[in-house]
Protein backbone atom coordinates (compact mmCIF):
# COMPACT_ATOMS: atom_id res chain seq x y z
CA UNK A 1 0.00 0.00 0.00
CA UNK A 2 1.07 3.46 -0.75
CA UNK A 3 -0.04 6.50 0.80
CA UNK A 4 0.76 8.55 -2.23
CA UNK A 5 -1.86 11.58 -0.57
CA UNK A 6 0.67 11.33 2.83
CA UNK A 7 3.66 11.37 0.40
CA UNK A 8 2.34 14.41 -1.16
CA UNK A 9 1.33 16.54 1.66
CA UNK A 10 5.02 15.77 2.73
CA UNK A 11 6.58 16.92 -0.80
CA UNK A 12 3.99 20.11 -1.40
CA UNK A 13 3.41 21.39 2.36
CA UNK A 14 7.16 23.11 2.35
CA UNK A 15 6.39 23.84 -1.61
CA UNK A 16 3.31 25.19 -0.81
CA UNK A 17 5.29 28.10 1.63
CA UNK A 18 7.61 28.79 -0.99
CA UNK A 19 5.22 29.55 -3.56
CA UNK A 20 3.84 32.75 -1.25
CA UNK A 21 7.30 33.73 -0.35
CA UNK A 22 8.89 33.97 -3.77
CA UNK A 23 8.54 36.13 -6.17
CA UNK A 24 8.51 36.14 -10.29
CA UNK A 25 10.06 33.35 -12.31
CA UNK A 26 11.28 31.21 -9.20
CA UNK A 27 7.80 31.50 -7.99
CA UNK A 28 6.34 30.10 -11.02
CA UNK A 29 8.60 27.67 -11.36
CA UNK A 30 8.00 26.18 -7.99
CA UNK A 31 4.06 26.78 -8.39
CA UNK A 32 4.00 24.51 -11.20
CA UNK A 33 6.44 21.85 -9.84
CA UNK A 34 3.29 21.91 -7.03
CA UNK A 35 0.97 21.13 -10.01
CA UNK A 36 2.85 18.22 -11.23
CA UNK A 37 2.60 16.91 -7.99
CA UNK A 38 -0.81 16.95 -8.08
CA UNK A 39 -1.43 15.78 -11.35
CA UNK A 40 0.85 12.62 -10.16
CA UNK A 41 -1.25 12.15 -7.24
CA UNK A 42 -4.56 12.78 -9.79
CA UNK A 43 -3.05 10.35 -12.21
CA UNK A 44 -2.82 7.30 -9.43
CA UNK A 45 -6.79 8.01 -9.10
CA UNK A 46 -7.22 7.89 -12.67
CA UNK A 47 -5.36 4.86 -13.39
CA UNK A 48 -6.84 3.27 -10.62
CA UNK A 49 -10.22 3.82 -12.06
CA UNK A 50 -9.51 2.59 -15.94
CA UNK A 51 -7.46 -0.08 -14.84
CA UNK A 52 -10.07 -1.52 -12.81
CA UNK A 53 -12.75 -1.08 -15.93
CA UNK A 54 -9.59 -2.40 -18.81
CA UNK A 55 -8.51 -5.86 -16.61
CA UNK A 56 -13.01 -6.30 -16.34
CA UNK A 57 -13.08 -5.95 -19.88
CA UNK A 58 -10.06 -8.62 -20.30
CA UNK A 59 -6.93 -6.06 -20.40
CA UNK A 60 -3.60 -7.66 -18.31
CA UNK A 61 -2.45 -5.10 -16.32
CA UNK A 62 0.89 -5.31 -18.45
CA UNK A 63 -0.98 -3.84 -21.05
CA UNK A 64 -2.89 -1.51 -19.24
CA UNK A 65 0.17 0.31 -18.24
CA UNK A 66 2.05 -0.15 -21.45
CA UNK A 67 -1.19 1.30 -23.62
CA UNK A 68 -3.71 3.51 -21.38
CA UNK A 69 -1.83 4.68 -18.44
CA UNK A 70 1.07 6.99 -20.62
CA UNK A 71 -1.72 8.86 -22.44
CA UNK A 72 -3.78 9.27 -18.92
CA UNK A 73 -0.86 10.73 -17.68
CA UNK A 74 0.47 12.77 -20.51
CA UNK A 75 -3.07 14.24 -20.60
CA UNK A 76 -3.03 15.30 -16.79
CA UNK A 77 0.12 16.83 -16.62
CA UNK A 78 -0.65 19.00 -20.12
CA UNK A 79 -3.53 20.40 -18.39
CA UNK A 80 -1.92 22.58 -15.63
CA UNK A 81 -0.14 23.98 -19.20
CA UNK A 82 -3.46 24.89 -21.24
CA UNK A 83 -4.51 26.04 -18.00
CA UNK A 84 -1.48 28.55 -17.56
CA UNK A 85 -1.57 29.34 -21.97
CA UNK A 86 -5.28 29.98 -21.48
CA UNK A 87 -5.26 32.70 -18.76
CA UNK A 88 -1.95 34.05 -18.21
CA UNK A 89 -0.87 34.53 -22.39
CA UNK A 90 2.43 33.93 -21.13
CA UNK A 91 5.57 33.94 -23.33
CA UNK A 92 6.83 31.01 -25.25
CA UNK A 93 9.69 30.70 -23.22
CA UNK A 94 7.43 30.91 -19.85
CA UNK A 95 4.93 28.14 -21.68
CA UNK A 96 8.46 25.41 -21.87
CA UNK A 97 10.07 25.96 -18.52
CA UNK A 98 6.45 25.54 -17.01
CA UNK A 99 5.45 22.51 -18.96
CA UNK A 100 9.39 21.40 -17.17
CA UNK A 101 8.51 22.23 -13.85
CA UNK A 102 5.30 20.01 -14.39
CA UNK A 103 7.34 17.20 -15.44
CA UNK A 104 9.57 17.73 -12.84
CA UNK A 105 7.00 17.56 -9.97
CA UNK A 106 5.37 14.30 -11.71
CA UNK A 107 8.70 12.75 -11.71
CA UNK A 108 9.06 14.10 -8.45
CA UNK A 109 6.20 12.34 -6.89
CA UNK A 110 6.57 9.18 -8.91
CA UNK A 111 9.75 8.23 -7.72
CA UNK A 112 8.73 9.19 -4.09
CA UNK A 113 6.10 6.70 -4.22
CA UNK A 114 8.04 4.00 -6.04
CA UNK A 115 10.98 4.61 -3.09
CA UNK A 116 8.36 4.74 -0.04
CA UNK A 117 6.79 1.03 -1.59
CA UNK A 118 10.05 -0.44 -1.95
CA UNK A 119 12.54 0.85 0.38
CA UNK A 120 15.78 3.11 -0.45
CA UNK A 121 18.12 0.20 0.52
CA UNK A 122 19.18 -0.83 -3.29
CA UNK A 123 21.38 2.35 -4.67
CA UNK A 124 20.84 0.68 -8.18
CA UNK A 125 17.47 0.79 -7.66
CA UNK A 126 17.77 4.12 -6.77
CA UNK A 127 19.69 5.43 -9.68
CA UNK A 128 17.52 3.27 -12.05
CA UNK A 129 14.62 5.12 -10.88
CA UNK A 130 15.99 8.37 -11.09
CA UNK A 131 17.76 8.65 -14.54
CA UNK A 132 15.74 6.47 -16.63
CA UNK A 133 12.07 6.99 -15.37
CA UNK A 134 12.93 10.74 -14.18
CA UNK A 135 14.40 12.08 -17.27
CA UNK A 136 11.41 10.41 -19.41
CA UNK A 137 9.06 12.37 -17.58
CA UNK A 138 11.22 14.97 -18.25
CA UNK A 139 11.60 14.53 -22.00
CA UNK A 140 7.68 13.68 -22.35
CA UNK A 141 7.34 17.26 -20.57
CA UNK A 142 10.08 18.92 -23.12
CA UNK A 143 8.29 17.49 -25.61
CA UNK A 144 4.94 19.06 -24.43
CA UNK A 145 6.27 22.32 -23.37
CA UNK A 146 8.49 23.11 -27.13
CA UNK A 147 5.59 21.79 -28.73
CA UNK A 148 2.70 24.03 -27.39
CA UNK A 149 5.05 27.12 -27.05
CA UNK A 150 5.23 26.87 -30.96
CA UNK A 151 1.75 26.90 -31.78
CA UNK A 152 1.19 29.06 -29.14
CA UNK A 153 -1.32 32.12 -30.17
CA UNK A 154 -2.36 30.27 -33.50
CA UNK A 155 -6.04 29.65 -33.48
CA UNK A 156 -6.92 26.63 -35.15
CA UNK A 157 -3.17 25.49 -34.71
CA UNK A 158 -3.26 25.17 -30.86
CA UNK A 159 -5.74 22.74 -31.35
CA UNK A 160 -4.73 20.40 -33.38
CA UNK A 161 -0.80 20.86 -32.53
CA UNK A 162 -1.56 20.32 -28.33
CA UNK A 163 -3.25 16.81 -29.96
CA UNK A 164 -0.05 16.02 -32.00
CA UNK A 165 2.25 17.08 -29.07
CA UNK A 166 -0.25 14.74 -26.57
CA UNK A 167 -0.12 12.01 -29.08
CA UNK A 168 4.13 12.49 -29.52
CA UNK A 169 4.78 12.48 -25.95
CA UNK A 170 1.96 9.62 -25.00
CA UNK A 171 3.71 7.17 -27.45
CA UNK A 172 6.88 7.93 -26.23
CA UNK A 173 6.13 7.75 -22.64
CA UNK A 174 4.46 3.88 -23.88
CA UNK A 175 7.43 3.01 -25.59
CA UNK A 176 9.61 3.23 -22.47
CA UNK A 177 6.82 1.19 -20.46
CA UNK A 178 6.81 -1.40 -22.86
CA UNK A 179 10.54 -1.89 -23.02
CA UNK A 180 10.57 -1.73 -18.72
CA UNK A 181 7.51 -4.15 -18.32
CA UNK A 182 9.94 -6.42 -20.74
CA UNK A 183 12.22 -8.87 -19.32
CA UNK A 184 16.18 -9.31 -19.94
CA UNK A 185 17.88 -6.86 -22.45
CA UNK A 186 14.62 -4.94 -23.30
CA UNK A 187 14.31 -3.88 -19.43
CA UNK A 188 17.89 -2.37 -19.83
CA UNK A 189 17.03 -0.51 -23.07
CA UNK A 190 14.12 0.80 -21.19
CA UNK A 191 16.70 2.22 -18.66
CA UNK A 192 18.88 3.31 -21.34
CA UNK A 193 16.45 5.22 -24.08
CA UNK A 194 15.30 8.37 -21.81
CA UNK A 195 19.21 9.06 -21.09
CA UNK A 196 20.21 8.59 -24.66
CA UNK A 197 16.70 10.36 -26.02
CA UNK A 198 18.11 13.10 -23.41
CA UNK A 199 21.36 13.26 -25.37
CA UNK A 200 19.99 13.58 -28.99
CA UNK A 201 17.67 16.12 -27.73
CA UNK A 202 20.05 18.40 -25.98
CA UNK A 203 22.49 17.85 -28.90
CA UNK A 204 19.90 18.97 -31.54
CA UNK A 205 19.25 22.04 -28.81
CA UNK A 206 23.04 23.04 -29.33
CA UNK A 207 23.08 22.40 -32.49
CA UNK A 208 20.23 24.55 -33.91
CA UNK A 209 21.37 27.17 -31.07
CA UNK A 210 24.87 27.23 -32.81
CA UNK A 211 23.04 28.61 -36.34
CA UNK A 212 20.78 30.35 -34.82
CA UNK A 213 23.71 32.54 -33.49
CA UNK A 214 25.64 31.70 -36.89
CA UNK A 215 22.94 33.67 -38.63
CA UNK A 216 22.90 36.45 -36.35
CA UNK A 217 26.91 37.21 -36.58
CA UNK B 1 7.23 -14.85 -43.86
CA UNK B 2 5.00 -12.04 -44.28
CA UNK B 3 5.65 -11.27 -40.75
CA UNK B 4 9.40 -10.59 -42.05
CA UNK B 5 8.72 -8.79 -44.71
CA UNK B 6 6.39 -6.71 -42.92
CA UNK B 7 9.24 -6.36 -40.22
CA UNK B 8 11.91 -5.36 -42.76
CA UNK B 9 9.91 -2.75 -44.17
CA UNK B 10 9.40 -1.10 -40.44
CA UNK B 11 13.38 -0.97 -40.39
CA UNK B 12 13.26 0.97 -43.84
CA UNK B 13 10.74 3.50 -42.28
CA UNK B 14 12.72 4.12 -38.85
CA UNK B 15 16.28 4.55 -41.45
CA UNK B 16 14.42 6.87 -43.70
CA UNK B 17 12.11 8.73 -41.49
CA UNK B 18 15.22 9.56 -39.14
CA UNK B 19 17.25 10.52 -41.86
CA UNK B 20 13.97 13.09 -42.74
CA UNK B 21 13.64 14.29 -39.72
CA UNK B 22 17.48 14.81 -38.90
CA UNK B 23 17.53 17.28 -42.17
CA UNK B 24 13.62 18.86 -41.07
CA UNK B 25 15.43 19.51 -37.87
CA UNK B 26 18.58 21.31 -39.27
CA UNK B 27 16.76 23.89 -41.47
CA UNK B 28 14.50 25.21 -38.85
CA UNK B 29 11.43 27.40 -39.83
CA UNK B 30 7.87 26.34 -38.59
CA UNK B 31 7.40 23.90 -41.99
CA UNK B 32 10.25 22.10 -40.56
CA UNK B 33 8.99 21.79 -37.48
CA UNK B 34 6.08 20.50 -38.11
CA UNK B 35 7.19 17.93 -40.61
CA UNK B 36 10.02 17.37 -38.16
CA UNK B 37 7.17 16.45 -35.75
CA UNK B 38 5.11 14.58 -38.22
CA UNK B 39 8.05 12.47 -38.98
CA UNK B 40 9.01 12.03 -35.23
CA UNK B 41 5.70 10.80 -34.24
CA UNK B 42 5.54 8.13 -37.39
CA UNK B 43 8.74 7.09 -36.52
CA UNK B 44 7.53 6.17 -32.66
CA UNK B 45 4.43 4.79 -33.88
CA UNK B 46 6.16 2.38 -36.42
CA UNK B 47 9.33 1.62 -33.56
CA UNK B 48 6.37 0.83 -30.56
CA UNK B 49 4.62 -0.92 -33.41
CA UNK B 50 8.18 -3.22 -33.98
CA UNK B 51 8.90 -3.14 -30.17
CA UNK B 52 5.67 -4.92 -29.39
CA UNK B 53 5.72 -7.58 -31.89
CA UNK B 54 9.28 -8.70 -30.51
CA UNK B 55 8.62 -8.77 -26.98
CA UNK B 56 5.21 -10.13 -27.03
CA UNK B 57 5.07 -11.70 -30.39
CA UNK B 58 1.19 -10.21 -31.67
CA UNK B 59 0.20 -6.95 -32.23
CA UNK B 60 -2.61 -5.83 -29.20
CA UNK B 61 -5.70 -6.12 -30.49
CA UNK B 62 -8.10 -3.17 -30.17
CA UNK B 63 -6.42 0.18 -29.28
CA UNK B 64 -3.06 0.70 -28.92
CA UNK B 65 -0.32 3.54 -28.45
CA UNK B 66 0.81 2.92 -31.98
CA UNK B 67 -2.57 4.15 -33.16
CA UNK B 68 -2.51 7.75 -31.00
CA UNK B 69 1.18 7.99 -32.91
CA UNK B 70 -0.08 8.13 -36.46
CA UNK B 71 -3.08 10.12 -35.64
CA UNK B 72 -0.37 12.37 -34.09
CA UNK B 73 1.09 12.42 -37.75
CA UNK B 74 -2.01 13.56 -39.26
CA UNK B 75 -2.15 16.19 -36.90
CA UNK B 76 0.78 17.47 -37.61
CA UNK B 77 0.31 17.59 -40.91
CA UNK B 78 -3.00 19.34 -40.66
CA UNK B 79 -1.21 22.02 -38.59
CA UNK B 80 0.58 23.02 -41.48
CA UNK B 81 -2.19 23.28 -43.62
CA UNK B 82 -3.71 24.93 -40.85
CA UNK B 83 -0.85 27.33 -40.96
CA UNK B 84 -0.73 28.13 -44.50
CA UNK B 85 -4.38 28.69 -44.31
CA UNK B 86 -3.73 31.09 -41.48
CA UNK B 87 -1.91 33.29 -43.93
CA UNK B 88 -4.65 34.04 -46.17
CA UNK B 89 -6.06 37.36 -46.97
CA UNK B 90 -10.07 37.63 -47.20
CA UNK B 91 -9.51 38.57 -51.10
CA UNK B 92 -7.67 34.91 -51.54
CA UNK B 93 -10.42 32.91 -49.00
CA UNK B 94 -13.16 34.45 -51.64
CA UNK B 95 -10.84 33.35 -54.59
CA UNK B 96 -11.18 29.74 -52.68
CA UNK B 97 -14.50 29.16 -52.52
CA UNK B 98 -15.15 27.32 -55.78
CA UNK B 99 -12.95 25.10 -54.69
CA UNK B 100 -14.55 24.88 -51.11
CA UNK B 101 -17.37 22.78 -52.34
CA UNK B 102 -14.83 20.25 -55.01
CA UNK B 103 -12.86 19.75 -52.13
CA UNK B 104 -15.32 18.02 -50.19
CA UNK B 105 -15.33 15.07 -52.33
CA UNK B 106 -11.83 14.23 -50.59
CA UNK B 107 -13.32 14.14 -46.82
CA UNK B 108 -16.52 12.28 -48.03
CA UNK B 109 -14.01 9.29 -49.51
CA UNK B 110 -12.28 8.80 -46.09
CA UNK B 111 -16.09 9.13 -44.32
CA UNK B 112 -17.28 6.40 -46.55
CA UNK B 113 -13.99 4.12 -46.45
CA UNK B 114 -14.26 4.56 -42.50
CA UNK B 115 -17.79 3.42 -42.59
CA UNK B 116 -16.85 0.75 -44.70
CA UNK B 117 -14.10 -0.45 -42.50
CA UNK B 118 -16.58 0.07 -39.39
CA UNK B 119 -19.18 -1.99 -41.42
CA UNK B 120 -16.54 -4.98 -42.13
CA UNK B 121 -14.59 -5.08 -38.52
CA UNK B 122 -16.15 -3.32 -36.13
CA UNK B 123 -14.21 -0.83 -34.05
CA UNK B 124 -16.16 2.36 -33.53
CA UNK B 125 -13.83 4.13 -31.48
CA UNK B 126 -10.38 3.77 -33.62
CA UNK B 127 -12.42 4.28 -37.11
CA UNK B 128 -13.66 7.90 -35.84
CA UNK B 129 -10.15 8.23 -34.25
CA UNK B 130 -8.56 7.94 -37.44
CA UNK B 131 -11.50 9.57 -39.51
CA UNK B 132 -11.54 12.67 -38.17
CA UNK B 133 -7.95 13.94 -38.59
CA UNK B 134 -7.57 12.36 -41.72
CA UNK B 135 -10.87 13.53 -43.42
CA UNK B 136 -10.00 17.12 -42.58
CA UNK B 137 -6.65 16.63 -43.74
CA UNK B 138 -7.85 15.67 -47.39
CA UNK B 139 -10.03 18.29 -47.01
CA UNK B 140 -7.39 21.03 -46.39
CA UNK B 141 -4.89 19.32 -49.25
CA UNK B 142 -7.41 19.32 -51.76
CA UNK B 143 -8.35 22.40 -51.49
CA UNK B 144 -4.84 23.69 -51.35
CA UNK B 145 -3.58 21.61 -54.49
CA UNK B 146 -6.57 22.52 -56.14
CA UNK B 147 -5.79 26.33 -55.42
CA UNK B 148 -2.31 26.56 -53.62
CA UNK B 149 -0.32 28.44 -55.95
CA UNK B 150 -2.93 30.36 -57.82
CA UNK B 151 -5.14 31.95 -55.48
CA UNK B 152 -2.71 32.19 -52.37
CA UNK B 153 -0.04 33.92 -54.27
CA UNK B 154 2.50 31.72 -53.29
CA UNK B 155 5.19 31.03 -55.56
CA UNK B 156 6.83 28.68 -56.61
CA UNK B 157 3.56 26.77 -55.30
CA UNK B 158 3.90 24.06 -53.10
CA UNK B 159 1.26 21.95 -54.88
CA UNK B 160 3.45 19.00 -54.78
CA UNK B 161 3.95 18.67 -51.13
CA UNK B 162 0.05 18.90 -51.06
CA UNK B 163 -0.33 15.78 -53.40
CA UNK B 164 2.21 14.18 -51.76
CA UNK B 165 -0.22 14.75 -48.50
CA UNK B 166 -3.08 13.41 -50.09
CA UNK B 167 -1.62 10.47 -51.78
CA UNK B 168 -0.68 9.51 -47.97
CA UNK B 169 -4.28 9.65 -46.83
CA UNK B 170 -4.96 7.92 -49.31
CA UNK B 171 -1.78 5.02 -49.29
CA UNK B 172 -3.22 5.02 -45.43
CA UNK B 173 -7.10 4.34 -46.50
CA UNK B 174 -6.17 1.61 -48.68
CA UNK B 175 -3.73 0.16 -46.12
CA UNK B 176 -6.87 0.00 -43.74
CA UNK B 177 -8.47 -1.62 -47.07
CA UNK B 178 -5.38 -4.26 -47.37
CA UNK B 179 -6.53 -5.22 -43.73
CA UNK B 180 -10.09 -5.38 -43.94
CA UNK B 181 -9.38 -7.83 -47.17
CA UNK B 182 -7.11 -9.45 -45.38
CA UNK B 183 -4.88 -8.74 -47.65
CA UNK B 184 -0.88 -8.62 -46.46
CA UNK B 185 0.66 -7.90 -49.74
CA UNK B 186 -1.70 -5.11 -50.34
CA UNK B 187 -1.06 -3.24 -46.12
CA UNK B 188 2.87 -4.10 -46.78
CA UNK B 189 2.67 -2.24 -50.25
CA UNK B 190 0.47 1.15 -49.07
CA UNK B 191 2.54 1.01 -45.40
CA UNK B 192 5.87 0.84 -47.80
CA UNK B 193 4.64 3.69 -50.44
CA UNK B 194 3.31 5.53 -46.78
CA UNK B 195 7.13 6.13 -45.96
CA UNK B 196 8.99 6.83 -49.28
CA UNK B 197 5.39 9.43 -49.96
CA UNK B 198 6.91 11.05 -46.63
CA UNK B 199 9.97 11.80 -47.77
CA UNK B 200 8.47 13.40 -51.28
CA UNK B 201 6.74 15.37 -48.78
CA UNK B 202 9.99 16.60 -47.57
CA UNK B 203 11.70 16.55 -51.00
CA UNK B 204 8.70 19.03 -52.31
CA UNK B 205 8.47 20.98 -48.69
CA UNK B 206 11.91 22.00 -49.24
CA UNK B 207 11.40 22.70 -53.11
CA UNK B 208 8.83 25.29 -51.60
CA UNK B 209 9.53 26.92 -48.48
CA UNK B 210 11.64 29.52 -49.36
CA UNK B 211 8.24 30.72 -50.69
CA UNK B 212 5.81 29.49 -47.91
CA UNK B 213 8.26 30.23 -44.77
CA UNK B 214 8.62 34.01 -43.30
Amino acid sequence: MIYSENIFVCLAAPLLIAVFLLEGDTRRFIGFFLLGLTACLLAGYCNGYIEQFAVGNGLGETQFVIQFAPVCEEILKALPVFFYMAVFEPKRRGIVSCALAVGLGFATQENVGYIAYYGAGELPFALVRGFSAGIMHAICAAILGYGLSFVYRRRWLEITGSFAVICAAATFHATYNLLVSAEGAWRGLGYILPVVAAAVILLFVRQAGKATSGRRE
Amino acid sequence: MTETVHLINQFIQIACLSAAAVLAARRRGWLFRLLAGAFGCYLLGDVFYMLHIWIYGQFPSGFSVAYLSYIGTYFFLLSIDLWLAGEWTDEQKKALRPYRKVSLAAPAAVIVLHCVYYIRDGGFFINLLFCVPLSFLAYYSLLMLLAGGVESGLEPPPRQYHGAVLFYVLAENMMFLGSSLGSDAMYIAFDLMMSFTMLLMYRAAAKGAGAIEN
